[in-house]
């Protein structure tokens, strides 16, 4: 039950509006409403109270008792006389509404009215009136049980509680307090109904506790229970197991003992407390109209305490409602994150396997210490929340999405779980679907992905019925244990009888079509393998169904013939076979009408990993003719650096029994990263190819960055989202929004870039030279305080000679330069024209930056040539 | 006065140096055409390399990163 604690709901009788001793909001939003005018009933409206519906009900001072919707819609108008008395009088003293039973409880001089919730009249309540006139003060409750209504009737020289039937309004009992010159305060009666506390306050605002077990009708309350000095005392709640009784005392909440009236504890609030709820057995709710600054200093409207009024929590209620039942606000509904699952990046490095789901969380998988040989050939796949590895004769799985059952005792034979049995734990009730069993007798590993809340527990029966529906039974060695996982790849139940087997050696692992492919087998270097559709450990070929395993050459479609160099998957429409001298694609069902077509013959691929493709279904590889785009579909073919560099793979040079390469689709910055690296020092050699301008770039990195393997990772964080780098030294790195240098390693290291424009013909005059100079250089960023974005300062070297031919050595070279200055950044600079001027027949300008730490952008360049003099 | 722009269409080695294509340099390195300092087509140095991890995962042998991928696993149950 949400509560909703508009503190003390009252009326302000000056205005005609309706006012709500709450939140400024509340009331403004009630006053904007209810305009004078609209609503003339309401004049001199005295009592305001709501149902659990969100309802209210105004009596109005001429008698009409007005409901308004939770929207402060007009819902019904109930005139008073004719059907009922108020008793002529004009004021009600307090009305409330029963939460259960829509009752709405009118008090008056007098009388105690009980309307039903069409607003008929029910009942008035039994009020023995000779003894307590003093109705005009009177607070009325509903008891904790909800069976009677309980007045506290104030002031006057005494005070007393009465108790009536919420039935028929009869009087349950009466007890009085006959002290002169009390007041009553308050009144709680406990759940129980065989006791109750009451407050009194004399005229020196002293505030007398009282407890009483009901005595006969008028008689006295009698114990009391400890005299506070300071005022207030109108709450009383008593705790859970009635030992002690919390009370307002001032601005203090205290505890005292419901038998003595001892305090057993106290905390200073810092404001007038407007209400107590006990949410929970030790969790106390208390709650002021206006924020005070507690004895901690933390300033609030609701704290929360334990039993012994430790406080819990501090927090500012707002117009926020708080749930009693759970002691807490009652906070909007944030609807559960929409993800179900998680992106896992996985690494392999020193001979193990990492993993970590973002870039603080990497860790090895301790099972795979040692496990794999990273000086050998390596190549990772996706499948089914596993990762295959295929490491030569090292064969592995990193499961990171089946739970693992482990038995001694399994029967081998026809009651082995095939795969896909479902197995039930006949105590924990746990269900599993089997992915994969170890073994097919005896001690066993069951890897499956468990489908019920429940897990298993050790020593339980486990049963289930497998394919060949025979009964499935073992018990269970030691308890279920979660993933991950590291084992062996192997074919099912480790069974080359009945499952096939893998090849012995290979180096490379990809997924298609929902098969598990392998192939770099050194001993058939040409072949190429097919796990069966959707079970990667069916390894048994040319069976009669289209979801068979397959090999290169026993099928519809046959072997490659070539040498492969790489295959790589393009969604589940291609295999692609990258050979020595020639690339092939596979295409359909290789078991049931598939076929392999050449897609090039003049070139082959020039390493394992020398492809991508973007995002645009493009392949992008590079082949023994250059830097290749295979358009999507296979519709063509563009050599992307023939035209611009013929030389690059006489250049690159790359021998891939020494140098790797990968090839990278950047989908950031939207351009394919080039890395060559030497495998035994380091040594790089990178280009980008901007695929928005078309472009070649050569870069070169610190050694101990030098790229091995990328990745992209799709992070649950964002921030870790990136095109991750494997670097030489076993630091993962990223391009840097905001990196000016590069990371070394052990420190950063200066990016050393430049760019030459040219060579610029400076004349067509064959007899006179030219000149080069008014070299207006503006760099990237403002003219005010440096800012990140701002470029740093850039060298700029001038170089003239007779031909362009020379000019172009001499910038490469750094050789003969005519002029140099450095142009400060950013934008527009003192001295950011150069004045001087180079002669020569063809001149380049060369930007430059080597700075640690810096970096540079160009905005502008100008220059202008003139006539020189004869060429000498 | 002309101007120069930055060489967008890359590093350019396919013709004779006297007829350089337009927006193509003979001699470059580290540059990029989208500048790094505010992600302009304008060129600049290209983004430097960072560490995407602060965990050495080849334990402090220097040790290479051969291989990696990602993997997805379903929310348990």
């Amino acid at each position: 039950m949400s509560l909703y604690y508009y503190a003390t709901a009252g009326i302000n009788s000056d205005s005609d509006s309706i006012r709500l001793c709450s939140y400024s909001d509340v009331y403004a939003e009630f006053t904007s409403i209810l305009a004078k005018d609209a609503y003339a009933a309401l004049n001199d409206s005295t009592a305001v109270c709501s149902d659990t519906a969100g309802n209210y009900y105004v009596f109005s001072g001429n008698q009409y008792v007005t409901s308004f919707d939770s929207s402060f819609a007009l819902r019904d108008t109930w005139a008073t006389s004719g059907t009922y008395s108020f008793d002529g009088t004009t004021h009600c003293n307090h009305m409330l509404v029963h939460p259960t039973t829509d009752q709405l409880l009118i008090i008056t001089n007098g009388n105690a009215r009980v309307l039903d919730s069409d607003g008929d009249l029910e009942f008035n309540c039994t009020l023995p009136a000779s003894q307590f006139p003093y109705y005009a003060q009177t607070q009325a409750y509903v008891s904790a049980d909800n069976a009677e209504f309980v007045f506290c009737c104030l002031g006057g020289t005494y005070g007393c509680i009465i108790r009536n039937s919420v039935t028929d309004g009869t009087l349950i009992g009466y007890y009085k307090n006959q002290r002169s010159n009390y007041t009553a305060q308050t009144v709680c009666l406990a759940a129980a109904g065989t006791h109750g506390y009451y407050t009194e306050k004399n005229l020196s605002h002293a505030v007398v506790l009282y407890k009483t077990t009901f005595p006969a009708d008028g008689a006295t309350w009698y114990q009391a229970l400890g005299t506070s000095s300071s005022q207030i005392g109108t709450h009383i709640l008593e705790s859970s197991d009635a030992t002690a009784v919390y009370v307002n005392e001032g601005t203090s909440i205290v505890k005292r003992s419901a038998t003595d009236g001892t305090v057993l504890f106290s905390y200073d609030i810092g404001e007038y407390i407007t209400g107590i709820v006990i949410a929970a057995a030790d969790v106390v709710m208390v709650f002021c109209t206006n924020s005070g600054t507690d004895e901690d200093g933390d300033v609030g409207n609701v704290r929360v305490f334990s039993a012994d009024l430790t406080k819990l929590a501090t927090d500012s209620l707002g117009d926020q409602p708080y749930d009693a039942s759970a002691g807490a606000i009652v906070t909007p509904i944030s609807p559960d994150s929409e993800s179900r699952y998680t992106k896992r990046l996985v690494a392999a490095c020193q001979d193990t396997i990492w993993t970590g789901v973002s870039s603080a969380t990497m860790a090895k998988l301790s099972a795979s210490i040692d496990g794999i040989d990273c000086s050998q050939p390596l190549s990772l796949a996706e499948h089914t929340s596993k990762v295959f590895v295929a490491n030569g004769s090292n064969k592995f799985v990193a499961d990171f999405g089946n739970s693992k059952l482990n038995t001694t005792d399994l029967v081998g034979g026809d009651g082995i779980p095939s795969r896909e049995t479902v197995l039930a734990g006949g105590t924990s009730g746990a269900q599993l679907i089997v992915d994969y069993i170890d073994a097919s007798t005896g001690a066993c590993a069951i890897y499956g992905k468990r489908i019920t809340e429940a897990t298993f527990s050790a020593g339980e029966t486990v049963t289930g019925t497998n394919a060949d529906d025979e009964a499935v039974s073992f018990v269970l060695s030691a308890a279920e244990t979660a993933a991950p996982h590291w084992y062996a790849w192997t074919s099912y139940a480790n069974d080359s009888d009945t499952y096939g087997s893998l090849p012995a050696k290979i180096d490379k692992v990809f997924v298609t079509q929902g098969r598990v492919g392998v192939s770099l087998n050194k001993q058939y270097p040409h072949q190429w393998y097919l796990s069966r559709q959707l079970n990667p450990w069916d390894w048994t070929y040319g069976e009669d169904d289209a979801q068979s395993a397959v090999a290169g050459n026993n099928t519809d479609a046959g072997e490659v013939g070539d040498i492969i160099v790489d295959v790589f998957p393009y969604k589940d429409a291609y295999v692609i076979f990258g050979c020595v001298e020639s690339f092939w694609y596979l295409t359909g069902n290789p078991c049931q009408g598939g076929t392999i077509n050449e897609l090039d013959l003049t070139a082959g691929l020039l390493g394992p990993g020398a492809w991508c493709w973007d995002d645009a279904d493009n392949l992008y590889a590079v082949t023994t003719k250059g830097l290749v785009r295979f358009l999507a579909g296979f519709a063509g073919q563009e050599n992307l650096t023939i035209g611009t560099y013929p030389d690059l793979i006489k250049d690159l040079a790359f021998n891939r029994s020494t140098q790797r390469m990968t090839l990278s689709y950047d989908r950031e910055r939207n351009g394919v990263l080039i890395n060559i690296v030497t495998l035994e020092n380091g040594a790089n050699t990178n280009w980008w190819y901007d695929l928005t301008s078309k472009g070649l770039f050569p870069e070169a990195y610190p050694t101990a960055a030098s790229i091995y393997c990328t990745a992209f990772f799709s992070a649950t964080d964002p921030a870790d989202t990136a095109m991750v780098l494997g670097g030489a030294d076993g630091y993962l790195r990223e391009f840097s929004h905001t990196a000016k240098s590069d990371d070394g390693g052990a420190a950063d290291v200066a990016i050393d870039s430049y760019v030459s424009f040219g060579a610029i013909p400076l004349t067509t005059d064959a007899r006179h030279d030219g000149t080069l100079g008014a070299v207006d250089l503006i760099t990237g960023g403002g003219n005010e305080s440096a800012t990140a974005e701002d470029s740093d300062a850039i060298t700029m070297t001038v170089f003239a000679e007779r031909t362009s031919e020379q000019v172009v050595k001499s910038a490469v070279n750094n050789t003969n330069a005519k002029l140099t200055k450095i142009i400060t950044g950013p934008g527009v600079s003192r001295g950011s024209v150069e004045k001087r001027r180079a002669r020569g027949r063809a001149g380049v300008i060369k930007l430059r930056n080597a700075t640690i730490a810096q970096s540079w952008a160009l905005e502008h360049l100008n220059f202008n040539i003139k006539k020189s003099g004869k060429v000498r | 006065m002309a101007e120069l722009l930055f060489p967008h269409a890359g590093y350019h080695k396919g013709s004779a140096s006297s007829t350089q294509p337009q927006n193509t340099s003979p001699d470059l390195m580290n540059v990029r055409p989208l500048d790094n300092l505010d992600d302009r087509f304008r060129g600049g140095q290209r983004p430097g390399l960072d560490k995407w991890s602060s965990i050495d995962i080849s334990g402090g042998v220097i040790s290479p990163v051969v291989a990696m991928c990602t993997v997805t696993i379903v929310e348990a149950i």
